[in-house]
Order: C-alpha cells, then structure tokens, then sequence
C-alpha cells in the first residue's frame, strides 16, 4: 500500500510547519504531491526525509516511478507517450507478479457542458489510445490532479480517480483541504479529505488563523506548547480573554492527551445500547444491504443483518427490525452522526418497503453520539477530528486495517449492482468486518465517554463540527 | 384630510384649474382616458357553499369566485385570473374550508413569490378561517420561522404558508414533512404571473420536486393558480405546474370610473438654452424633464387639493429624491399649505414601513412615494389617486398600480408620467393601449438545460430517480442525458434502472438561486459601503460591470473598479461616484452555430426562424459619454476581459437579397447615411450603410417594444443584424437571449412576431423625433455594442412593413 498526501496549491499557501508535520502524521504519508516546484524546499525542511515530496513540472520524456511499496507502484506520466511506456514494460515483467500500479498525471480533466447535457473527459482520446493499442485497459487506476478527490468514474474502460481538491468547481464546493488516500494492491483506493483547519493549533477549539499567528508570535508553535500554558499567559496575549484563553487550553490538552471532558449534567441514555452502523450504495441510496449490530457485553455480540441482491432493498431492513421488535424494544438504538444518515435513511426506508415497523422505529429511542457530544455540547472528545476513526484512535482504538472507507463500499455495491458477476462480486466477509470494525469502534468512544469523569471546565462551544450545515457529509467521514 | 370622496379629472386635473394653480404650468396634461364603471357580478354563496359556511357571508360571491369553487368541487385544478383586489385569496380558503369539513385531517400549502407576502396573508387567511368558524388554523414556515415552531408547524398546523425559495430547501428534508404532504388536499400557488423568465423556470422544477415527493406519500392535491390578468393563463399554469387547469377570468369583481391622465413633461431648461431655441417638433423625449420629479410636481397638485396620494417609481433612491422634490415644490407653491409626504420601499426597517401603511389607512398622511414594494399585497386601505412616474413594464402592473386608488365601487384618479424610453412614449401617444384586452403572455420556457439539470441533481438528492420520474422531468432521453452527464461528472450514481442517486457532498439545493441559470455568480462589493445587491451572471458582469463602467443601481450611481475572476468566489468591486457621465461598452458579437427548432417561410426569400446559436461577445472598450449634451468625453478606453460564448436561444428574420431594393426605392436618398471614416474592416458604400441602418433599427425597435406584448425581461435579451450572415447567407437580424440556454425570450418573439413587429412598426413610424438615425425614444438603445450606429429610421420602417405584408400574405 502506499500512503499519497495531496496538497493543492492554495493549501500550500497557507499551510505552516507544525500543520505539515500534523498531516504527515495523521495521514502516516509515503508521499507528498503538490502541483508547485516552489514549496519543495520547505516541505523537506519541514518533514526531513522520512517522505518523498513531489512537485511538478515532471516533463522528463520518460515515466517516473514516484514510489513503490510491497507491489504497489506509484507513476508519473507526462504523455500518452509515457503511458505507452510504463505498459511495454508491466508487460515485459509480468513475472514480477500481480503488482498493481497507479498511474498520476494531468492528462485527463473532467469538463461538463450544461447547455448540451454532456459530461466530457478531455484527454481521454490520446490517452486511452496507447491503453488499447496494448491491450492494457483495466490494469491501471488512472489519478488525475485535474479532478476531485470524490471524483471516481469508468471512461471506456479507462478507470479514473481524481486526487485534487478544489481542481473542479462544477464538482463541488472548493475549500483549504488536504486529500490522502490509501493505494492498494487490488485498485482499492481509500480516499480521505480534511480541511487544513483541523490540523497544527488550528485544530484547537476557538484557535483561527489569526489567533494561531498571534500564538506562534508568543512562541507557541505548538498543541502541545498550548496544552501546558497557563491561563493567565494565554488570556495576556492581545484580543484574548479569560474564557477563550480556558477553553483553547483545555481543547488542546483533550486532543494532546487522548482524554474525554464532560459537560456537567451530561448523561448518556438509560438501558443497555444497541449500537448499529448501515453499509449502503450511496449517500441517498436505494438499499440497505448491511445493518451491523453490536450488543454491549464482555466481548460485544455482532449481528450483521445483511443481503447481497440489490433487488432486495427490504430484507436486510425487516431483518433487522423484527430482531428489534423481538428484542430490542425499550433500549437505546445508537449510531455515530446517525441523525445526518443513518436514521433518517431507515426511516425513509421502513416507509417505503415495510411500513408496518414505521411505528416501532419512530418510537425507538435514537440516540446520535456524535450530536449528543459535539453539536449538543455534552463532552470534548480527542483526535484531530470528530470523526469517528480519529476519536476512537485518540481513545486507544486499534482499527482493523481493512483499508476500506464508507465511500469506497458503496462504489464498489454499485458496481456490483450495475452488473452482478463474479468479477464485480464484493468480498462479503471483509465487508462485514469493515462494519464490524466501525460499531466496535463506536461502542468504545462510548463506554470511555461513559466511564470518564473528566470534567469540562469551560462551557465553551465545542470544535467547529464537521457537518456543516450545508453539507451532508460524506459516507467515509463517520 | 381626505375630504374629497371622488376626485375627478374635472374637478382637478384640467386646463383651467391647472393654469390657475399649478406652478407654472405647461400644458403638460397631454390626454385623458376614463375607464366606466363596472357593476358587481354576484350569485348567491348558498349556490356552491354549504349552509354551514354561507350563513357566515354576509355577502354574495362574485361570479368568478363561485365558478372557481365550484370547478374544484369537480375536481379539476383553477386558474383564476382576475384583478387585483377581486377576492381571490376567498377562493383557495373557502374550497379549504369544505375540505376541511369533510376530512378533519385535509391540510394545504399556500405559497406566496415573497415572504412579506407570506406575513400578510397568513392573517388573511386565519381571518377567514374564524369567519367561517372552521377548526383549522394557518402559520408561516420560511426563513423567519423560529427554530421550536418548525417542528409543530410541519407535525400540526393545518395550512403552511411558504414561498419557493424555502420550498427548494425542505424538499431535502422531505420525510419531516410526511404527515404535511400525506395529507395535503390543496396546493395554492398566488401571484403565479410573477413566476416568468429565469425565475419562473426555477419555479416550475421547483413545483415538479415537490409534486413529485406528494405523489410519493400518495397525495395528488388540487392545485389553485391565482395571478393578475395575463394572456395566458392556462397554458402559464400548466407549464408552471406540469397539471391540467380550468381557467376562470371572467371578473365579477366591481370597480369605479377610473380615469387617467398623461403628462407629458415640459422641456428640461438647460444652462446653455440650446434646447429652448427648438420648435416643438425638434425637441426629443430625452430633453424633457425627469418623470420622477414631474410626477413629485403632479402628487403636491394632488396633495394640495386634499386628494390623498400614491405615487410610483422604480427605485429606492427614486422615493426619497422624490419626497425631497414633493417638499419643494410645496414650499415654492403659492397657496403656503403644507404636506406631508413620506417615502415607502423594502430597504426601510419594518417599523418605519408599518408606521407608513398605517399612516395610510389612517388618511395621515397627504402623499407617499414607492417602489413597486406597495404593488402588490400589504394592506393599505384604498387612496384617492395615484401618479405612476414611468410604465412598470406590463399592463397587469400598471393597472395594479392605478388600482390602488378607489378599490371597490369608488371612483380613482390617476397620473400617467411617462419616461423618455421607446415604450413610454409609445403609450403616452397611445393612451388606448392600457384598455385593449389582450395581455401580456407570461414567458416560460423549460427547455434551458442548465437549469434543468440542477433541478434533476435536487431531485436525486431527495429520492433516487427512477423510470416513474420521467413523468415529472421526462422526456426519457431528456432525463437520462443529464443523469449520464452528472454520473459521469462524479456527482450522481446508479441509473434509472435501479435508481439514480445524488452522490456529490454539498447539498444541491444550496446551489441554487431562484433567480439566475449559472453557477458562477459574482458577488457585488462596494469599497465605500454597504451595497445590498443580488450577485450577477457572468454574462452580465461582462456587459454592464466593466471596469471603468458606470452603472446605476437603485437609482445611484456607482463605478465599477475591478471584477475579480481567478478565484472560486468572484466579485466586482463598486465605488459610489456622482458622475455626470456614462459608460457604453463597445463589442464585438457574432453569432454561429446557428441550430434551426422551427422556421417559418413568408415566401419570397423570407424567413422567421426560432432556435440555438452561439453568441460570441468580445467587449473591446468603452466610450465615456456626458450626460447633458452626449458628447464622447474619453473616446475607446480598453476593456481588460476575456471574449464570452453563450449558447442561447434566439430567433431571426432573414430578407431577400433584393429588399436592398425596396428600402432605397422608399427612403429618400437625401436621407441616406454614411459610414465614419476608418469605419470596419470592410467599407461601405451609402446604401449598404443606409439598409444596415434599418436592419439595426429593427432590431432594436423589437427588442425595445417585446414587453408590450410578453412579459419579459429586455435586458436580458441582445441582438444582431447584418448584411449577410455566413450562415444565413442573406441580409437578417437576430435577437437572442443573454442567458447561458435561453430563457424563452427570442422564441416567444418568434411566435408573436407580427404583433411585436406591428408596436414596432407603430413607434418607429409615429416618433416625435422625426429623425433619419432616430432617438433613444425609438431606436436608439443604452446596450447597444456599436455606439447606436447604425441607425437608419426610415429604413427600418420599411423593413418592418415588407416584414408584415409578408406575414400577411403567407396567411392567407
């Protein structure tokens, strides 16, 4: 696998030395790639050797093998020329065996024409020409820094993933981010997306640009500077008060200390939890092929309800639900940012396929930790995000690395729905321990919330949250 | 104070009077027209209502209100198109009220284009509700609603007051309105003429998404159109709604004798008294003085004959200039009386606006002076008279205005003052033309794809797509371009098959703006304070927010110092100036691609044509031009911005080579003109010169007199004409949209192309100016890209009149 960081341009501007090392270590990069010669100085100022950092321009007339770990290869291409290159010689060594490679380049950009209702792939007639001449469609995942890192589509056969944030306005809203994803050996690409903003001092509650300019000023570079000053020290700096002063300490020492702070008063549900997470085909979907279940207990009981035919959108569902009526009822049902999906989309789909649990489920009790603990105020959590994977590391998690993402499961049911075959089949197994694996991780954040007893002492607005509220969010980001 | 129950033209507004009171008066009251009087048309309410909600009338209906009610109670979807003032809120309530008394649980959407609107009706509304003793109540859901009453409003509330703006947001969040939409028996859409051009496009898709999730919960409601007079409301209604209508228009509702005068302003005195050397007939409409301030003059000769005052005119800024002239021209006046005028418009706090309406329905207050904001709605009791400083644009909105005066049986008074433009003046010439009956047709056209395709993304966003939706955004092939065309710009996934889903991260339905068809809208800044105006379409930047360009917003002027484009969230910065200037911008268009939808042969080498082209503008320069005497101040100061392409709609006429012929046979060759020297590329000679001077005046003349036929927008709509086009390969003239895909405009031109080509006819011929190259008050044109040359009238007058007779031999 290899670990590529991508940061555009306009990040790059902005983004400081103590953010970088954040990034690298949050992300654990292989390679950093940013479009503009210029920074490469201070990038390997900053992050020393233990990265590659790339940079544009790469013209050399020849492919340029940026990085390759266990297999997987990573490639530069300038021309089609090059592409046709980096074929001839996969196929003379094929005996190195099944090693996947990714191809990056900024030949293909994504254009659409909203007069005419046609979406187009600039690029793609000189590119896919070597591809087919060779008879190489379908080897290579094709990066593309001209798209968006959501941006994951089949061109004639020409399988393209874009890595850039921001490359595309018609493909969404553009903000400061960094995008990473995770190259695997079988073209599973586990893409992520964070705003500058959550890494460095920034990640601080109440810490902005401004504030962390004044800090630095101060000689605090760092979360960890925060975390030990003093109240009086931080609130004598210009344009800070007291309280501010409280609570961007205190959020430091949470994210610096993996320690949970709870709001006083802040009480979690009566009655054994039921902690569920959905796997479906898209951020609106048509099904709900995967209800994981965990029952809290020593080990934690995983039931998951799930069916593979995408014609079936209800069983998995009434499955789950007549196991609820059965034995459920009266208990907390909880998910992680379940009020921004997960319960709404049952619900929607209870009316539509089995409208007779409508009642059950709307008298269930929900309850959405993320909500209760970053919207509603209830508690502080650690991790440099409030997702999911970020708080439950924090809180000494350790993931199972089945280097899926949310998005990535519901691409891949897609494809399979589009098209069920062998070839396009999921490997089941792996993806019930894929939601396995979240419910687990769900069902610690809550029992260490449950346990802490740390205490907030400010009563300060938590983090920014993540969902903002024009936006959905995205399926790998809780 | 408002002593005088029925104000007359002849009690106050005639020669003598006005000769012996108003300030030195001109003989500007130039003509008269009265409208009679026409009875109430009622029926007994026991005829369509039960006794149950009849014995709470202490009135009869009017015949319009009963049929409507009675349509309904046949099942069929209503557009009432009557007057303003005519009952027609009485309409939707009472046919709620029925339902409500047979299904305890029937609720209703009533939605309204603004949220003052919204306000007022939901007490109108409630009003009845108690009148009728009917169990059912009515709230306000928008943007003002507070947070812990949205949940009882959507769970409880019986009929949901809303507009669409909000509408395209919580359609998202669609399984919190379930019990609202399963029950849903009545959807009212009022004010729906108001729903036209780009707006009106974004109204009809919104309308589809949402009828589209009510058929999902199982609920078809009845659907009521209300709207002012239009040409055509049928056929608005359902393109609005995509449902079959019935169409009520026969007005039972009364009204007074209503009389108008026109005022012609005299001769603006200028310091130089060029102007005062002229005989009357060399004088232009420009030179006459500001309709606001004549009209300010008209309301203190109203005000102080104890005739309580509305006027109208298009800007904020125009009200409060305007109440300044009303205060010195009382001062100056030689009767010493004092009144008391105030200004009315949306950019004042609600308090102040309430305590206006009020001084109004108290008869507090001699005169007030308005935007179009006491158009419509709010509530101000009915006045003596009202002064319309310039045509509002349409018929229905200048009737509208006259008919805030004597509502009811009683008698009005009111002031036509025109402005200085081509369709002002043309119906200050003919006055007859606010009584003809035909209206203007509302333009909506759902063709534009960009618009379209947003609407679909909402709807994926909402529910997958499937085949059933081709109902609401069908036809197939239609939907499925777009679904292929998004799946493949990443934003959706699936297909119709198994459903197309939305797969993007932002919400879509924040994208939208009710009122353009691109994404890339630019924000406007002003460096020296708080400008608080709607961002604007590229193309329009480009046209009229040039660095360097003047514009005027809102009745100030401002300059334009920078347009900044190489960022995700693009501006132009504006600075607050008091030029005595203007800016033209001088381009360079061509139009390709030309995409022929429907065509027309007139026989003999005509043609009218209707369809897609490309619009290529190059904005090269501008000229600075003094205001008072039109003189160029800086000549070709360079325009540092990129050539635009649209795609748009647009249509042409395309002449015979040999009209050449015709037209020099009809102008007298002394009239004919001469290029400029160093004049284009190619030089030509007088009679080449002379015809393109008609083409050009043509088509000006139609794109200036478009909006007294359909109900358009004619900033929003630009033109090309010339001698022979690479496509068209004959002499043509084109008129085309200025928005990305079309919005109608060209077409709706195309199929009314005889009357619009008539009014054209009519002015160019009829202009006071008398002048070969014409006036701004009839060829003449502000947006023009070629410095208004050009301009040829007379043969544009014969172009327009082969035109016509070609029209009418292919009839018959």
């Amino acid at each position: 696998m290899i670990g590529l960081t991508v940061l555009p341009e306009v990040t790059m501007q902005r983004c400081q030395g103590q953010q970088l090392q954040d990034i690298v270590r949050y992300f654990d990069s292989d390679i950093i790639f940013t479009p503009s010669q210029v920074h490469e100085p201070f990038l390997k100022q900053q992050i020393g050797n233990s990265v590659e950092v790339m940079t544009q321009p790469l013209q050399l007339g020849r492919p340029l093998e940026l990085i390759e770990n266990n297999g997987v290869r990573l490639v530069w291409i300038s021309t089609p020329t090059d592409l046709k290159k980096v074929i001839a010689n996969k196929q003379k060594h094929r005996e190195y065996g099944c090693s996947d490679t990714y191809l990056l380049s900024d030949l293909l950009a994504v254009s659409i024409d909203l007069v005419n209702l046609d979406a187009n792939l600039e690029g793609l007639e000189q590119y896919r020409t070597p591809l087919v001449e060779n008879d190489a469609l379908g080897e290579f995942t094709h990066l593309t820094i001209e798209a968006n890192p959501d941006y994951r589509a089949e061109w004639h056969g020409v399988d393209v993933q874009g890595v850039m944030p921001g490359a595309n306005e018609q493909q969404g809203t553009t903000h400061t981010s960094v995008a990473h994803f995770e190259l695997q050996a079988d073209g599973i690409v586990g893409g992520k997306t964070r705003k500058l903003s959550k890494f460095g001092l920034r990640a601080v509650d109440q810490v902005g640009e401004s504030r962390a300019e004044t800090l630095n000023k101060a000689g605090i570079e760092s979360r960890q500077g925060l975390s030990t000053a003093s109240v009086h020290e931080i609130s004598n700096l210009s344009g800070l008060g007291q309280s501010t002063a409280q609570t961007m300490i205190e959020s430091a020492q949470v994210i610096e200390q993996g320690e949970i702070r709870k709001a006083p008063n802040a009480s979690l549900p009566d009655g054994d939890p039921i902690f569920i997470d959905i796997e479906t085909d898209g951020l609106n979907p048509t099904i709900v092929w995967l209800i994981g279940v965990l029952l809290p207990g020593e080990e934690g009981r995983y039931m998951p309800f799930i069916e593979t035919d995408p014609s079936q959108p209800e069983v998995a569902l009434e499955a789950f639900l007549s196991w609820l009526a059965e034995f459920g009822r009266g208990r907390p049902v909880v998910a992680y940012n379940g009020w921004n999906f997960d319960f709404p989309v049952i619900n929607e789909h209870i009316a539509d396929y089995c409208p007779r649990y409508l009642d059950l489920w709307e008298n269930t009790y929900r309850f959405d930790l993320y909500d209760w603990a970053v919207n509603k105020n209830n508690a502080t959590l650690p991790g440099l995000t409030n997702k999911l994977d970020d708080v439950a590391q924090a809180l000494g998690w350790e993931p199972l690395d089945t280097g899926l993402t949310g998005a990535e499961v519901a691409r891949l049911f897609q494809r399979y729905a589009e098209n069920p075959c062998p070839a396009t089949e999921l490997d089941w197994e792996r993806h019930k321990k894929y939601c396995e694996d979240d419910v687990r991780a769900l069902a610690h954040i809550y029992n260490r919330i449950k346990e802490s007893t740390n205490r907030m002492t400010t009563s300060g607005s938590s983090r920014s949250s993540m969902a903002d509220s024009t936006s959905q969010g995205t399926l790998s980001d809780f | 104070m408002t002593q005088n129950p029925t104000p007359s033209l002849d009690a106050v507004l005639n020669t003598d009077t006005l000769e012996e009171t108003f300030p030195d008066y001109e003989e500007q009251l130039a003509n008269t027209i009265a409208d009679p009087p026409r009875p109430a048309d009622t029926v007994p309410a026991e005829n369509v209502l039960p006794s149950e909600l009849a014995e709470h009338l202490d009135n009869d209906l009017y015949t319009h209100q009963a049929k409507a009610i009675q349509e309904l109670k046949d099942g069929n979807n209503v557009t009432v198109a009557t007057s303003t003032a005519s009952g027609k809120t009485w309409v939707y309530t009472l046919y709620y009220c029925l339902q409500k008394m047979r299904n305890p649980n029937a609720r209703a959407l009533f939605l309204y284009p603004t949220k003052a609107l919204s306000a007022d009706q939901e007490k109108a509304v409630n009003d009845l509700l108690n009148k009728f003793d009917i169990d059912a109540r009515a709230e306000t859901y928008d943007g003002d609603t507070k947070q812990d009453r949205k949940k009882l409003i959507r769970d409880r509330v019986d009929v949901i007051i809303s507009n669409f703006a909000g509408i395209n947001q919580y359609l998202d969040s669609h399984m919190k309105w379930r019990d609202a939409f399963r029950n849903c028996e009545l959807m009212a859409i009022d004010e729906c003429h108001t729903y036209t051009g780009v707006h009106g496009m974004h109204v009809a898709w919104v309308i589809r998404r949402l009828r589209r999730l009510l058929d999902h919960y199982d609920s078809d409601p009845q659907l009521v159109c209300s709207t002012a007079t239009i040409g055509n409301p049928r056929e608005h209604s359902e393109n609005l709604t995509g449902a079959e209508f019935q169409v009520i228009d026969e007005d039972g509702s009364p009204h007074g004798r209503r009389e108008i005068g026109f005022w012609q302003p005299p001769i603006q005195e200028t310091d130089d008294e060029v102007v005062s050397g002229l005989d009357e007939d060399e004088v232009l409409p420009s030179m006459r003085r500001n309709a606001d301030d004549e009209a300010a003059g008209t309301l203190v000769h109203l005000a102080k004959n104890d005739i309580q005052t509305l006027m109208f005119t298009d800007s904020r800024q125009g009200t409060e200039i305007g109440v300044k002239r009303a205060i010195e021209a009382s001062r100056k006046h030689p009767d010493g009386k004092y009144i008391d005028v105030e200004p009315y418009h949306a950019g004042l706090s609600k308090k102040k606006r309430r305590a206006v309406e009020n001084q109004l329905n108290a008869g507090q207050v001699d005169g007030v002076i308005s935007t179009s904001a006491l158009e419509l709605g709010i509530d101000i009791g009915s006045m003596d008279a009202t002064v319309l400083a310039g045509y509002p644009g349409t018929r229905q909105s200048f009737w509208q205005r006259i008919g805030r005066a004597g509502r009811g049986n009683t008698d009005s008074l009111s002031v036509f003052v025109p402005q200085s433009d081509a369709i002002d003046q043309y119906i200050l010439n003919n006055p007859d033309y606010v009584l003809e009956d035909n209206v203007e047709d509302a333009v909506i056209d759902l063709s534009n794809n960009p618009v379209y395709a947003k609407h679909v993304l909402c709807a994926a966003s909402e529910r997958p797509l499937t085949e059933e939706d081709t109902k609401w955004f069908g036809p197939r092939e239609r939907l499925e371009k777009a679904i292929g065309m998004w799946h493949a710009a990443g934003q959706m996934v699936g297909d119709l098959n198994r459903g197309a889903q939305y797969n993007g991260t932002a919400r879509p339905q924040s994208d939208i703006s009710l009122y353009a068809t691109s994404d890339e809208q630019y924000d406007v800044r002003q460096v020296d304070g708080e400008i608080d105006m709607e961002p604007l379409d590229k193309e329009r930047v480009y046209r009229e927010y040039h660095p360097g360009a003047l514009v005027l917003y809102d009745g100030v002027q401002y300059e334009v110092q920078d347009v900044v484009e190489d960022r995700p969230n693009p501006y132009v910065t504006v600075e607050r100036s008091n030029s005595t200037n203007y800016t033209q911008a001088i381009h360079d268009k061509q139009i390709t691609d030309l995409e022929v939808e429907r065509s027309y042969d007139l026989g003999d080498g005509y043609q009218l044509c209707a369809g897609m082209g490309t619009v290529h503008i190059d904005y090269s320069a501008y000229n600075v031009i003094d205001m008072h005497s039109g003189e160029i101040v800086e000549p070709m100061v360079p325009i540092d911005l990129d050539s635009i392409s649209i795609r748009t709609q647009l249509m042409w006429i395309s002449f015979p080579q040999q009209i050449i012929n015709r037209v020099l046979r009809e102008v007298p060759q002394s009239s004919y003109i001469q290029p400029s020297e160093g004049a284009g590329p190619t030089p030509m000679g007088e009679k080449e010169y002379t015809l393109v001077g008609g083409l050009h005046g043509g088509e000006h003349g139609m794109i200036k007199m478009a909006p007294l036929e359909l109900r358009l927008d004619n900033s929003d709509m630009g033109g090309l004409s010339t001698l022979r086009h690479h496509e068209v390969g004959t002499p043509v003239w084109f008129i085309h949209d200025a928005v990305e895909g079309g919005v109608g405009f060209s077409h709706s031109v195309y199929e009314n192309f005889e009357t619009v080509a008539q009014r054209t006819l009519e002015r160019i011929d009829g202009c006071d100016c008398g002048r070969d190259v014409g006036c701004p008050s009839c060829l003449m044109s502000s947006q023009c890209g070629n410095q208004n040359e050009p301009l040829h009238r007379l043969a544009a007058v014969s172009l327009l009149r082969a035109a016509l007779e070609q029209v009418e031999k292919a009839d018959t």
